[in-house]
């Protein structure tokens, strides 16, 4: 794993490290839907409030969790400015062919971004927080109930587990085609969208010919020794919820209520 | 015929590679959201393994790619989640509908179409979730056709070279045996 | 185009948690037409060594600087430099993937800017000498091809541009013996005509046939730089950082701590015969 580009996850001991991984996933969820109805200043100051806490809580370092916001802000001001100028306003403050300057679409605009940036960081929160594996993990047991209605889960959990097992045999099969094929002289680099767009098809072709080899021997190797899809593998049985973790929950969707109900 | 173990394992594949592909591109400039290397597996799911492969690898690609590099960040994930899932399912569904006897048409019949009900979709998604109704057509068209039309001409030649050398290297089994 | 390496370090990730120091300050000279052989243990920096020389990597500190320029300078041509100096990876089959055999092999001459007829002419010369018939094959699809073929047109691949450099990563592992002794013949062809070669292997009884140089790394460290015999001479040494010598040079040593007078100077087979024949005859004449 040394070789893949680091992710977000920081180890840690905070109280939002310990939570369940299925809490916080469907928190997370929760969340989404939190700030997505949200549209008042009020609610964006409750919201800023609740990130505050975790931020807190986690125990972060402040630059991760504002990093990879300060690092996209060129995206922001684009997506401000597509809103700003397209929205379609009775009163715009200037217009030309379809553009159209208006107050209600910069705050559009505004509402928007604020948005995106308050669930990077919340994101950037729950990932800090939680290793992949607990994601994944969680997202299985998540996953779980869908099998009564007919979604094949065992199949879903099998794609998910061997993914996680080939990314990075897959990161090192690209590095190496990547490094064969520059020395043969692929421009990966190179200042022309031509030659870059070029230069796709050695590194692509090979990579996806090395992928699929691996997932033939494996599959070969998977139905010699037997496996069936629908066959029943053992699960570890995990611990049920803490108060903690339940109490957590309770939080999340309060933060929801108000914001549907009060703001 | 592919068993369904083998449709799975070569769907966790391309789930992988969409955390893997992106990383190589890092280096360029802008890679991302010119050449959507992200697509690229989904696309390839949904033609070789069927429409509801492709959708589970448009859900599962970029969720795993968020988790493990941090790209897309988790905010953008719902709507790049829904995009790639329709794109995987509607290559995938119109790969299996369409047989004309010559691979290439089919494959580009499939992906034309798929990419376009990818974009409305998406495109529809992200004025009711994101934008409150108000995201205009104007924008619409831009982010999804004027900024990706590089990728989608990409898309539209690289695809059929990457199926046509998996039949050549005999990993997938041939859709018009001679 | 001699290669000369500066106190040359190199680590991987730096700034993370997974930090590796590959590399430490290495001095190292390669002249024009050599044969160097580069031995160590499993992760001791060979494939990074390399890398560096071939601009694949950029040094975290010192120079590589091949035929007098620092390649990492700015400015360097290194697409030039591409055309002079060839690198072949441990599976060099895996990247092929043009449709037909001449395009794949074509493809490292295509910023060389020579007209075609000039490219298919060393096209067919590069396939020729993996022994393929050029008219035969040239329109096939080398994805249809064998382990081993797909191999041989690899390796065309990067002979094609007719390097004056030619660096091996471990390029014996997993090809049959014919095949490995035909592809040796073809590079000791190269060298003798010129090329200068690297090669990296574990195999210390090919490198013992044809390295006149070996470059031991242990750690990131360039331990031992010296004519094959030389170092090959210490077999306690390297068999205590787990290298060993080649088997004749091995038979000379076990000879002699048998107690049997024997030259101590072997490293290839030819060596160890020539010596075995001539004790043969010196026994008759007594
Ligand atoms: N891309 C990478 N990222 C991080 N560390 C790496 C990377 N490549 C190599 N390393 C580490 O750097 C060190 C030197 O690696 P290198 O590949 O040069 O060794 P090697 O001598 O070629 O080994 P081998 O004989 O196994 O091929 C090792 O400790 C290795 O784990
Ligand atoms: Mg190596």
């Amino acid at each position: 794993m040394s070789r893949l580009p680091a992710g977000m996850y920081l180890p840690g001991a905070s109280c939002l490290h310990r939570l369940d991984p299925l809490v916080k996933l469907v928190g997370f969820v929760i969340f989404i839907a939190a700030v997505i109805v949200t549209d008042s200043v009020w609610g964006y100051a409750l919201l800023a409030v609740f990130i505050g806490g975790l931020i807190v809580l986690s125990g972060i370092p402040l630059n991760t969790i504002f990093g990879p916001v300060r690092r996209t802000y060129l995206f922001f001001l684009t997506i401000f400015f597509m809103n700003g100028f397209f929205f379609s306003a009775a009163d715009p403050l200037w217009s030309r062919w379809f553009f159209c300057l208006s107050w209600a679409g910069m705050i559009q605009g505004a509402n928007v971004v604020l948005r995106l940036i308050i669930l990077i960081i919340a994101g950037g929160i729950l990932t800090a927080t939680t290793s992949p594996m607990e994601i994944t993990a969680a997202l299985r047991r998540l996953l779980k109930p869908l099998g009564y209605v007919g979604i094949p889960v065992d199949i879903l959990s099998l794609i998910i587990s061997v993914a996680i097992q080939f990314i990075p045999v897959l990161f090192e099969e690209v590095e190496t085609i990547r490094k064969a094929q520059t020395a043969r002289g692929a421009r990966f680099d190179s200042a022309r969208l031509r030659e870059r767009a070029e230069s796709m098809f050695p590194l692509v072709i090979p990579v996806f010919l090395a992928a699929f080899r691996r997932a033939d021997e494996l599959a070969l190797a998977m139905e010699a020794r037997g496996y069936r899809c629908g066959k029943k593998r053992s699960e570890v049985a995990k611990n049920s919820l803490h108060l903690w973790d339940i109490g957590a929950l309770f939080i999340v969707l309060g933060v929801l209520m108000v914001q549907i109900f009060v703001f | 015929m592919m068993t369904t173990v083998k449709k799975a394992i070569i769907t966790a594949v391309c789930a992988a590679l969409c955390v893997v592909l992106p990383t190589a591109f890092h280096a360029v400039p802008n890679a991302g959201s010119i050449f959507l290397p992200m697509h690229i597996p989904v696309l390839l799911a949904g033609l070789i393994c069927g429409w509801s492969y492709g959708l589970i690898c448009g859900l599962i690609g970029p969720l795993l790619s968020t988790l493990f590099t941090g790209m897309p960040p988790m905010a953008y994930l719902p709507s790049m989640l829904i995009e790639l899932a329709v794109y995987g399912a509607a290559t995938g569904l119109l790969m299996s509908l369409v047989h004309t006897r010559e691979i290439y048409t089919d494959l580009y019949i499939s992906l034309i179409g798929g990419m376009l009900i990818g974009r409305i979709v998406a495109g529809l998604s992200r004025a009711l979730i994101f934008a409150g109704g108000s995201y205009s057509m104007a924008a619409w068209a831009t982010s999804y056709f004027a900024t990706a039309l590089p990728g989608i001409v990409i898309q539209l030649v690289l695809l059929p070279s990457i199926v046509f050398a998996l039949e050549r290297a005999r990993l997938i089994p041939m859709r018009y045996p001679q | 185009m001699p290669i000369v390496l500066e106190n040359v370090s190199f680590t991987y990730g730096t700034g993370t948690p997974f930090e590796t120091v590959a590399l430490r300050e290495i001095d190292l000279r390669i002249a024009d037409g050599e044969f160097v052989g580069v031995m160590g243990h499993t992760g001791c920096g060979k494939s990074t060594l390399i890398q560096l020389m071939a601009g694949l990597l950029t040094p975290a500190h010192g120079k590589v600087m091949i035929d007098g320029a620092d390649i990492n300078g700015k400015g360097y041509p290194l697409a030039n430099l591409r055309q002079r100096l060839s690198i072949i990876f441990q599976y060099p089959e895996c990247q092929i993937f043009e449709t037909t055999m001449e395009k794949d092999v074509a493809f490292g001459l295509k910023h060389s800017g020579l007209s075609a007829p000039e490219i298919q002419a060393k096209v067919c010369r590069a396939l020729e000498s993996v022994g393929f018939s050029f008219e035969e094959i040239r329109s096939l699809s080398p994805l249809e091809l064998s382990g081993g073929e797909k191999r041989r047109v690899a390796i065309a691949g990067a002979l094609v541009t007719e390097p004056q450099i030619l660096i091996l990563d471990e390029p014996v592992a997993g090809i049959d013996p014919v095949g490995r002794g035909d592809f040796l013949k073809l590079v000791s062809g190269l060298n003798r005509n010129g090329v200068t070669v690297l090669m990296v292997s574990h195999n210390t009884d090919v490198l013992g046939d044809y390295a006149e140089r070996i470059l031991v790394l242990d750690q990131g460290r360039l331990i031992m730089d010296g004519p094959t015999r030389s170092v090959f001479s210490d077999v306690e040494k390297l068999e205590k950082l787990r290298l060993g010598v080649c088997r004749p040079r091995k038979i000379a040593h076990l000879l002699k701590e048998r107690g049997v007078q024997f030259p101590q100077d072997i490293v290839s087979y030819e060596d160890l015969l020539k010596a075995v024949i001539k004790s043969r005859k010196s026994v008759a004449v007594s």
